[in-house]
């Protein structure tokens, strides 16, 4: 399958939302009380301090008191903890949580000319507001509190400027509701507007140069206009300008996706220029920008997308033959893996204080990565301070959260062992005092039922719809003993065919995923389809984009 | 335009530290010096300590500690210079509109880029990183030293060095915004009128920043970076690099840039420049050239193979380019060429590869020539550079061994994806069979293609 054409017309979509149907909405269930007892748990009152096991008392979404033998109030209700392990909620320091995908709507806007698109085309929309496109509904808030975080910064979505940041509390039967800050930060990307000005990192950088002193001298026309207006030519308004002046006078943070080292050194060439206060968003790799994460005036904001082991197995298998050049660029690969993975550790050795966010990763993988982390050196109390403290700091709400102290929000997470134990399992998230208890969800089989994948077995055509452009392929399941295997190829590139991986079938529906080149990056696709005797329906979900639509016929069946 | 900046940078009170590059030390013994401005030096020795070249001569006693390499029987020559690349860079069109001088390739520079490497092994030290020609004014240029092996792409800069500008004239620009997007130019006619255009917009914005500056008006005018970088080329800040191939484009730009005061510029290419070869000597105007490529377009079917040694012979400043990240390999041999092309001396031939392309980059004081003083940038040849026998043995960049053929692993690589498919990499590109200035542009174009 040529995913090189998925990913390239991907830009503006997607996706239907996934979580809303056919869940109780918990939020609006009426509370009995406002007060909550936590009784005889682990109190970690902050990342390096457990003060033992204690009380907690919760009243109007606030932590009232924390103590030992305390006497729960007559109108509370009483959580019995079993010496469980509670911690202050965790902060998501950049996300797009709550935030909707756009539909894809096919058309490109009609823009005259290229080299000058509307600002809503250029991507440039520093006015707009995250809390604006906030849906209390959207499913990933629940995934999210699940995993144990009760705030985010949400970054509205788009292309280089898409808008201003806003703090949420992960509860509320209303975005309004849920708005804990609002227009806390400015959100900055490297991302071009894909054929329209700018349409390059150097498109963009020189853009933000631009938009930046146009800002700052507009400010400054705009002050002078204020002290004395007689005689002086009135300065017009201009919303995006206004947007970007609270950056320039130092009282709004960048928010700026720096996903690798090159990205680090430009979004600090940048700041070093014009001065504003930056955070660095969704860091995958620092490598040898790391010196400059000393500057107060730069924040540093890990990704918990951790690259991908390379299969032992798989490799071990191959290493039968291999010529010495490859055996070193195995080596130099494993160790890169291993440079990545010391990262946030070596970042604590040097005093750097770094929140962990979510914006690319699976909520559901927070804990298992953040282990990964702390078997590479990292330190539990700095992994904890990463989801805590860091970023409450980092928010500039480290009055209100990031600790277990009385007056601050009651967000609270209680686990039922130590959090980093590979065995522990959240079993309560509090979020300003409400409650959510954590269903632990049944584990899935580690091998994929196949049972029955014999009425399937033959040669299908396929085509997805990749925003309105049709791909078409074939699909080869083919049945040896036990093994079942499955072959995409895309009819473009017929020689280059992607296996499928973690097969499953039951009772007509097929699932399995392909890693798949989307233009130099390897990409996850899952793919799930219904089939009829001759024809099948179904979806391909790209990892962090959104599903496709895909159906197909049999051409013929196996002889 | 320094007032705006000065203004900017006062107000915001940052400081930014130059990058500390490193420097090294080298004793290169008994080689033959080909000096570039003083001839061939047998037998002589010569000596690099912090970067820069302290003394030329016969038995320099070597300081103690020093790395010594042996040249005898080897060609010690100055740092190959390319006036015209596109390695290193992450981005080279911003191809959205004729005009975009305000964008800069040095924003993108990419230390991680084997072709660094590559170039080292081909004895290049210093590459002029060119932004695309998709753009009647493209944008902005880096000159940057190959220290392979940095990896702040600060590091990279050759701090000091002359700021450039890309142009284009010609079937570019013409097919990219006239046919692409039905815009001017979509003639030769139009590039210049966009040109003139683009010259009165920075005039007029110089001049009202000079009345806002001196008091005569009280409202700033509207910031705007392009006319800002437009004005730069005016006053000289600026110079301009331009994709050109045919005598008539390339006459017409001289005259715009006589109307507009502007007195240096390098014709890129400039496969016709034979034609005008008088003409641009008279200007004052520098060519880098290809030692003997054409035929890939229309507008470039009338070349020849002479046109370096015709242009130089007529007092043009006259260097050979690879624009290429194949071609940056051999452009030893490319200037070779000019001897069976035009018979130009050792001295005159490998000026095309060193001291000229140093004078286009506004680099000359400080590389090109092996002179006491100037940047310890060297490479040392098994057999004669112009020889087809040459080997580059040692690329030296500031002091610094950056390739030694002695010490070339198979995987020269820095940055390494932790995910890679191995084998990595894959050489997509075989030969030089199209225009590298057009990188990134193709999506532009055939935008629903793959």
């Amino acid at each position: 399958m040529n995913l090189k054409c998925f990913a390239g017309s991907i830009g503006v979509c997607l996706l239907l939302a996934t979580h809303t149907s056919g869940q109780i909405d918990y939020n609006n269930i009426p509370e009995v009380t406002d007060k909550i007892f936590i009784n005889d748990v682990h109190v970690q009152k902050t990342p390096t301090l457990n003060i033992g096991l204690s009380d907690i008392l919760i009243e109007n979404g606030l932590i009232v008191q924390i103590g030992t033998n305390m006497t729960p109030p007559v109108d509370a209700k009483i959580i019995e903890a079993d010496s469980a392990y509670a911690y202050s909620g965790f902060i998501d320091a950049f996300s797009h949580l709550g935030i909707p995908k756009k539909e894809p709507n096919g058309k490109r806007p009609e823009v005259k000319f290229k080299g000058f698109p509307p600002n809503e085309v250029a991507g440039i929309t520093p006015e707009k507001l995250a809390s604006a496109d906030l849906s209390h509904s959207e499913g990933s808030i629940k995934s999210h509190r699940d995993a144990g975080f009760t705030i985010a910064h949400i970054v509205p979505r788009g292309k280089m400027l898409p808008g201003q940041g806003s703090i949420i509390s992960l509860h509320g039967s209303s975005a309004d509701e849920m708005i804990l800050k609002d227009q806390t930060s400015t959100f900055l990307q490297f991302s071009g507007a894909r054929g329209y000005y700018p349409s390059t990192v150097i498109g963009v950088m020189a853009k933000w140069r631009d938009l930046y002193r146009k800002a700052h001298f507009h400010n400054k026309n705009l002050e002078n206009y204020k002290l004395s207006a007689n005689g002086i030519q009135r300065p017009h308004e201009d919303k995006t300008l206004n947007a970007l002046i609270p950056v320039t006078n130092g009282s709004r943070p960048v928010f700026m996706t720096t996903k690798k080292v090159k990205d680090i050194f430009r979004a600090v060439e940048l700041q070093k220029e014009l001065g504003y206060d930056l955070v660095l968003c969704d860091v995958k790799q620092i490598g040898a920008a790391q010196k400059y994460l000393k500057s107060s005036k730069i924040d540093i904001l890990l990704s918990l997308d951790l690259p991908k082991e390379e299969d032992k197995k798989k490799s071990k298998k191959d290493s039968t033959e291999v010529d010495a050049l490859k055996k070193s660029m195995m080596e130099r690969k494993a160790k890169s893996y291993n440079e990545y993975l010391t990262q946030a550790a070596n970042l604590e050795k040097a005093n750097i204080a770094f929140a962990f966010t979510m914006m690319s990763g699976k909520s559901k993988d927070l804990k298992s990565n953040i282990i990964k982390l702390i078997e590479h050196g990292l330190s539990k109390s700095a992994g904890l301070a990463a989801l805590t403290t860091n970023p409450a700091k980092i928010l500039g709400i480290d009055d209100i959260a990031g600790t277990l102290e009385a007056g601050k929000l009651a967000n609270i997470i209680l686990s039922d062992k130590p959090y980093f134990e590979k065995e522990s399992k959240l079993k309560y998230v509090f979020v300003e005092g409400h409650m959510t208890e954590i269903k632990q969800k049944k584990k899935k089989e580690g091998k994929g039922s196949l049972k029955g994948i014999k009425a399937v077995l033959g040669i299908w055509s396929y085509s997805v719809d990749v925003f309105g452009e049709e791909q078409t392929g074939k699909m080869t399941i083919t049945q040896n003993g036990d093994d079942i295997q499955i072959e995409l190829t895309d009819d473009n590139t017929p020689n280059d065919t992607d296996n499928a991986t973690g097969i499953s079938y039951n009772d007509g529906t097929l699932s399995f995923n392909v890693t798949v080149d989307g233009g130099g990056q390897e990409t996850a696709v899952d793919i799930t389809l219904d089939f009829n005797a001759e024809d099948f329906s179904g979806t391909a979900t790209i990892e962090g984009m959104g599903a496709l639509n895909m159906e197909g016929s049999k051409i013929s069946s196996p002889e | 335009m320094l007032n705006i900046k000065n203004i900017i940078l006062g107000l915001l009170a940052t400081t930014c530290l130059s990058a500390q590059v490193d420097m090294g030390d080298v004793l290169i013994k008994n080689g033959t010096l080909l000096t570039i401005s003083d001839g061939e030096k047998e037998k002589t020795d010569i000596l690099i300590k912090k970067g820069k070249i302290s003394k030329i001569g016969k038995s320099i006693k070597a300081p103690e500690g020093i790395k010594t390499i042996d040249a005898n029987g080897m060609y010690v020559m100055p740092g190959i210079i390319d006036a015209h690349s596109h390695i290193a860079i992450d981005a080279v069109n911003e191809a959205t509109n004729p005009v975009t001088a305000e964008v800069w390739v040095g924003d993108a520079l990419d230390p991680y880029d084997i072709n660094i490497y590559r170039a080292l092994a081909g004895g290049v030290t210093i590459s002029h990183a060119m932004h695309g020609s998709a753009n009647a004014i493209g944008g902005q240029c880096e000159t940057i030293k190959h220290r392979w092996g940095v990896l702040d792409p600060n590091d990279l800069r050759m701090e000091g060095a002359k700021k450039t500008i890309k142009f284009a004239l010609g079937e570019n620009p013409i097919r990219v915004h006239g046919e692409g997007g039905n815009i001017v130019p979509n003639t030769r006619m139009g590039v210049e009128q966009v040109f003139r255009n683009a010259f009165e917009q920075g005039k007029a914005y110089a001049a009202e920043w000079k009345a806002y500056n001196n008091g005569t008006t009280k409202i700033a005018p509207e910031y705007n970076i392009r006319k800002e970088a437009l004005a730069d080329i005016l006053s000289g800040e600026i110079m301009i690099h331009c994709h050109s191939y045919r005598a008539d484009e390339i006459l017409m730009l001289m005259n715009v840039l006589t109307d507009y005061g502007v007195d240096q510029i390098c014709f890129q290419h400039v496969n016709e420049g034979f034609k005008v070869a008088p003409e641009l000597a008279e200007f004052g105007a520098y060519a880098s050239v290809f030692s003997d490529w054409w035929a890939y377009k229309f507008e470039v079917y009338y070349s020849t193979a002479y046109n370096a040694t015709i242009l130089s012979k007529n007092g043009v400043t006259t260097s050979i380019n690879s624009d290429s990240r194949e071609l940056i390999r051999h452009l030893y041999h490319e200037a070779a060429k000019t001897q069976k092309y035009g018979g130009l001396s050792d001295t005159e031939a490998l000026s095309m590869i060193t001291i000229n392309p140093a004078k286009q980059l506004g680099i000359d004081k400080r590389v090109g020539s092996l002179e006491v003083n100037k940047e310890g940038d060297v490479v040392i040849f098994q057999n004669h550079p112009l020889s087809i026998y040459a080997i580059p043995q040692y690329t030296i960049v500031d002091g610094i061994v950056r390739f030694d053929i002695n010490e070339d692993p198979q995987d020269m690589r820095i940055d390494i994806d932790p995910e890679e498919k191995i084998p990595a990499f894959q050489e997509s590109e075989a030969g030089h069979n199209h225009d590298n200035c057009l990188q990134g542009v193709s999506e532009l174009l055939f935008e629903h293609k793959h």
